[in-house]
């Protein structure tokens, strides 16, 4: 009978990351003992789950570097989507810092659909991802969705909790876009491409 | 109408296997000759062979310590050189006027020669011969000669851990620590060369080059630091070859860091503290060879492939129930092992934001709630 497993089983590399892969993305920079160790504890016991916050952070911290090697477990480069596995939703949540991830990593452009595949088989519209590299001196972007006017800064990603499937958004003077929202919303990616 | 509950699984893994018929491995240490055949019938004092030892060379600056002139001082040797000398007896001798210096031979050897330019004498100490028993009662399945090995069938039980590196050795186990503390390299002495010491939840680098310093065969700790892991193997993800070796044995019971030695797995050792064992780091486990005679009634019963490559037990997945034993295998509390007195019908919500089912395990000293995923079902 097979045993269980949990989504570090499928990242090979796991083992090859160093702790500076890892303390990169912290803010509260772990000792390099505490991470080897968590590293080689994953390895041993991947369908384990954290307790703690800290512990998810490194997990996020992991998960960025899987992303980073395995980009297409998550993005659809034909089709322009982000696909995420409600399992992966499950097990790290919330969906909004799942995203924030995501993007972490990616550098998505324009609009990018964002789909929710339940274990059902069921897929669904969850929201989308506007990209928009503000020009160099602009603080500040206006963004205007459905007629609310924003100001948001520059170099930020802000998620607005919007359901609604026919929603239209305006980033300063560049034409309007026709995106859908859902259970994530919209999502203003406001970074410098490769940020 | 009760909501509808899934069957909570968790991994099943094999920590200990008792009365297993095993083979273990008895090799020559350098050159030597076996004796043992086919066939024989074993008890632990017997002997299969015997080692011949070459232990090394010593040096006596004989002309000082005859007060002589380096080039003079073969002369005053009472000996001549390929002798055997044995030690305290008269080596060399110089008589002045009025006195007379003696050197006595400070070790048994052979006199191998002398240098006039710096007045050194070099001596071989004599080779030993050092008997290689079988440390078991058995039954000797192969014998390789050539190899200086003898594979002996016996019955042991067998204890089982997550991490492991080095060739099969053998040596009396000794305990140096409790299961929770870890071990530094001032608890590591001379005094457990040959053995396999028993080092509680974390061994250090230095404790550990300290322990292959002197001689110790394995070391068994709950923990090992991946970095200190990593110097050994060179990677985290390693191919478990039975011939991997570093010159010692190390097998960690619970994972990596500091992790007390499972309950389980610690009791069972204790019982074979200073008796001989085996341990084999590639396999990931410690054999414990049974005392009684019987054993050999046992094995004769059983034929047993030699498969350098026997597999060992595989993780199972098994439906989590009350009364199943368990061990903790995530922070916090990792290590420590208790029975599932309580399953949760209705998911909590941790303080990582992750929903799941809690467990309430009995420990040795108290109840605590745990992640279903955070344990493994002990076989």
């Amino acid at each position: 009978m097979p045993k269980l497993t949990g989504f570090f089983s499928g990242f090979p590399e796991l083992g090859k990351l160093t702790v500076e892969d890892v303390n990169h993305w912290l803010k509260a920079k772990e000792q390099v003992f505490f991470v080897e160790n968590f590293i080689g504890n994953r390895y041993l016991y991947p369908q384990t789950i954290p307790l703690s916050a800290d512990d998810l952070e490194v997990d996020f911290a992991l998960l960025r570097e899987f992303i980073r090697y395995h980009p297409e477990f998550v993005y659809s480069a034909k089709n322009k989507k982000l696909q995420i596995l409600e399992e992966l939703e499950l097990r790290f949540p919330p969906p909004q810092k799942l995203i924030g991830a995501v993007l972490d990593v990616l550098a998505l452009v324009d609009q990018t659909p964002v789909l929710l595949r339940k274990t059902s088989g069921e897929v669904r519209l969850v929201g989308t991802v506007v990209s928009f590299t503000p020009s160099e001196g602009e603080s500040f972007s206006d963004v205007n969705v459905n007629g609310q006017l924003l100001k948001l800064q520059s170099g930020t990603v802000t998620i607005l909790p919007n359901r609604e499937d026919h929603i239209v958004v305006q980033i300063n003077s560049q034409p309007p876009l026709s995106i859908s929202g859902g259970q994530l919303g919209v999502v203003i990616d406001l970074r410098k491409a490769g940020q | 109408m009760e909501e509808f509950m899934p069957p909570l699984m968790a991994n099943s893994r094999v920590r200990i296997v008792q009365n297993h018929c095993v083979h273990i491995t008895r090799k020559l240490l350098g050159s030597g000759e076996i004796t043992a055949r086919e066939g024989m019938e074993v008890a632990p004092y017997e002997i299969l062979g015997k080692s011949v030892l070459k232990t090394g060379f010593s040096a006596v600056h004989l002309s000082k310590l005859l007060g002589v002139n380096p080039k003079d001082g073969f002369k005053y040797l009472k000996k001549p050189l390929n002798s055997t000398i044995y030690k305290g007896e008269l080596l060399a001798q110089s008589k002045q006027l009025l006195f007379k210096k003696d050197v006595l031979s400070p070790t048994d050897g052979i006199i191998e020669s002398y240098d006039s330019i710096t007045g050194e004498l070099r001596m071989r100490f004599l080779s030993r011969q050092v008997p290689l028993t079988a440390g078991v009662f058995g039954i000797v399945d192969d014998v390789d000669k050539r190899a200086g090995t003898v594979t002996l069938k016996t019955m042991a039980t067998l204890v089982y851990g997550v991490i492991g590196y080095g060739i099969q050795r053998a040596g009396i186990l000794n305990f140096i620590s409790d299961s929770t503390s870890p071990v530094q390299a001032s608890q590591v002495d001379s005094s457990m060369h040959q053995h396999i010491i028993v080092a509680g939840a974390l061994i250090f680098r230095d404790a550990l080059k300290r322990a292959a310093g002197v001689g110790v065969q394995g070391v068994i700790s709950g923990g090992l630091n991946v970095s200190d892991y990593k110097s050994m193997v060179g990677s985290l993800v390693i191919d478990q070859e039975p011939d991997n070796d570093i010159g010692i044995t190390v097998l960690a019971t619970e994972g990596f860091g500091p992790i007390p030695i499972g309950d389980d797995v610690f009791e069972r050792l204790k019982k074979f503290d200073g008796k001989f064992i085996f341990i084999d780091g590639n396999r990931r486990r410690a054999i414990l060879p049974s005392s009684s005679e019987q054993v050999i009634e046992e094995v004769r019963k059983v034929s047993l492939p030699l498969d350098k490559n026997s597999p060992e037990p595989e993780v199972m997945l098994s439906e989590l129930a009350l009364g199943v034993r368990v061990r903790i295998t995530w922070p916090p509390l990792m290590g420590a092992q208790g029975t599932v007195v309580g399953i949760d019908k209705t998911p909590t919500q941790l303080e990582s934001g992750i929903s799941t089912y809690l467990l309430t395990v009995a420990t040795r000293h108290r109840k605590i709630k745990v992640p279903f995923p955070n344990v493994e079902i002990i076989v």
